[in-house]
């Protein structure tokens, strides 16, 4: 079976969307055999796009739960630093 | 350089009831303290850490307090002090590593994750002086890498010392490379294309590489008073997970520190997502940091006076619309010898100075009016008081 997942998050701006991207690179980001991430920023939109083939929707799930955590965080340090 | 330790560590972790830890707000003695934090948590101590311009007396009688590459200014009645130094056999007349000296004396007795391995040769590199290439850093610590850290962790290769490179895509290596910080390279995405186009498209054969050299030394002569060479020994990393770079991840955590304060970094030992966000926020920064080293670099915004008796280049940024990370320009300036050891910045109305250069001594006895990663005064004579 093949999951595939896409999670569009709107951010304030280009700049802030290329430095979470730069957080997520990736190989920062611990990929589960059988997962494929794709990140990508459109403009200000940050796009993830998890694929998984031959895992359960559980592991996919489980995977984009993890970029969404990391990019949260990377996003709350970024929108800090502005707010100072 | 090294003795054997009066204590051991593991056992003054477990010897106290609550742990105590007052350290210095440079990046070798933030990590020791995180690696303690950790070691700490793992042994269920608790542990409660503070810089040393933040850190009061603790409440409870007998207490114990951990220095970490602070310096005792009085007694302290009814507290025990010890000095990290003397845990892990630390001459602290010699610029080395705590954090490199504590990971060998914790390798004794448990087993240490590889990232704390890789985070120890950032807490060694940046105690350079000038640039992370600086060769007495290796030198003064060679023995000591040779006994803490794993042989399989990285080999040192002679290359081209680009930020990620060999590994990286060559236009990201160079436009990442602020080590040294080339005009129209660094951080200048469409410059390094245009100056891989001007060397053949790639860097696949030697002539090409030849070139590229040639180019960025003719660019980094008109400026670049004591450049480290642009070919030389670097640290590979073997496994570039989660630390791509160990020179740009230095790099990236100083701006981390210059944006977020010491305090978030405190818990760098346990998160390697520190690591991670930390290339984001240099990333952030990366305009205001470029259009701060160019107008330095191509100008005169800098100035250098003696301030009781030290050299301090002084550089104004009143017209930079965003505030940068000042102890990583400064890292910056100094790696290509633009500034001074000591560089203080002015928005025109005060004087700013990155915490690391703030001389680290417990108890505490100044105000600072403290801002991010820098103290701010009224007056450039005022700063003489607190310089390390």
């Amino acid at each position: 079976m093949i999951v595939r997942i896409t999670v569009q998050i709107s951010m304030s701006s280009r700049e802030i969307c290329d430095s979470v991207l730069e957080s997520l690179e990736p190989d920062n980001v611990e990929v589960p055999k059988g997962i494929i991430i794709e990140m990508s920023c459109h403009q200000s939109i940050f796009i993830v796009d998890v694929k998984s083939e031959d895992t359960s929707v559980l592991t996919a799930r489980n995977t984009i739960d993890d970029v969404l955590v990391h990019a949260n965080l990377a996003l709350k340090t970024l929108s800090s630093i502005d707010m100072r | 350089m090294s003795a054997a330790p009066l204590v051991n560590v593991i056992s003054y972790i477990k010897s106290v009831k609550h742990m105590y830890i007052v350290f210095s707000a440079d990046l070798d003695a933030i990590i020791t303290s995180s690696l303690l934090l950790r070691v700490a948590r793992e042994e269920d101590v608790e542990a409660y850490l503070a810089t040393f311009y933040e850190a009061s007396k603790p409440s409870d009688p007998g207490s114990s307090i951990l220095l970490v590459k602070v310096l005792q200014r009085t007694p302290v009645s009814g507290v025990k002090i010890i000095h990290i130094d003397e845990l892990v056999g630390r001459d602290p007349k010699i610029i080395s590593s705590s954090t490199m000296h504590l990971l060998r004396e914790l390798k004794k007795q448990i087993l240490v994750p590889r990232y704390i391995e890789m985070l120890s040769l950032i807490a060694m590199l940046s105690l350079s002086r000038s640039s992370t290439y600086d060769k007495n850093i290796i030198e003064v610590h060679r023995a000591l890498l040779e006994e803490a850290v794993d042989k399989n962790l990285f080999s040192m290769l002679e290359t081209l010392r680009l930020f990620g490179y060999p590994r990286r895509d060559v236009v990201e290596a160079l436009a990442k490379t602020v080590d040294p910080y080339v005009l129209g390279v660094s951080l200048n995405y469409d410059g390094c294309k245009k100056l891989l186009e001007e060397v053949g498209g790639s860097l696949s054969s030697n002539e090409a590489k030849s070139k590229l050299i040639e180019i960025l030394a003719s660019k980094l002569s008109s400026y670049c008073r004591s450049c480290e060479s642009l070919v030389g020994p670097k640290i590979i990393l073997k496994d570039a997970t989660p630390i791509d770079d160990v020179y740009e991840a230095t790099y990236n955590l100083y701006s981390y520190i210059d944006l977020q304060g010491v305090d978030p970094l405190i818990y760098v030992c346990m998160d390697s997502r520190i690591i991670d966000i930390a290339k984001g926020v240099f990333e952030y920064m990366s305009k205001p940091i470029k259009d701060l080293i160019d107008y330095v670099v191509s100008g005169a915004n800098i100035k250098k006076v003696i301030v009781k008796g030290i050299k301090v280049g002084v550089v104004d940024i009143s017209t930079v619309s965003r505030m940068p990370p000042l102890f990583t320009v400064h890292k910056i300036l100094r790696s290509i010898g633009v500034t001074e050891d000591v560089t203080v910045f002015t928005n025109g109305k005060e004087f700013l100075l990155p915490l690391p250069f703030v001389a680290p001594r417990w108890p505490y006895d100044k105000e600072l009016a403290i801002e991010r990663g820098y103290a701010v005064f009224k007056a450039l004579q005022d700063l003489g008081e607190v310089f390390k």
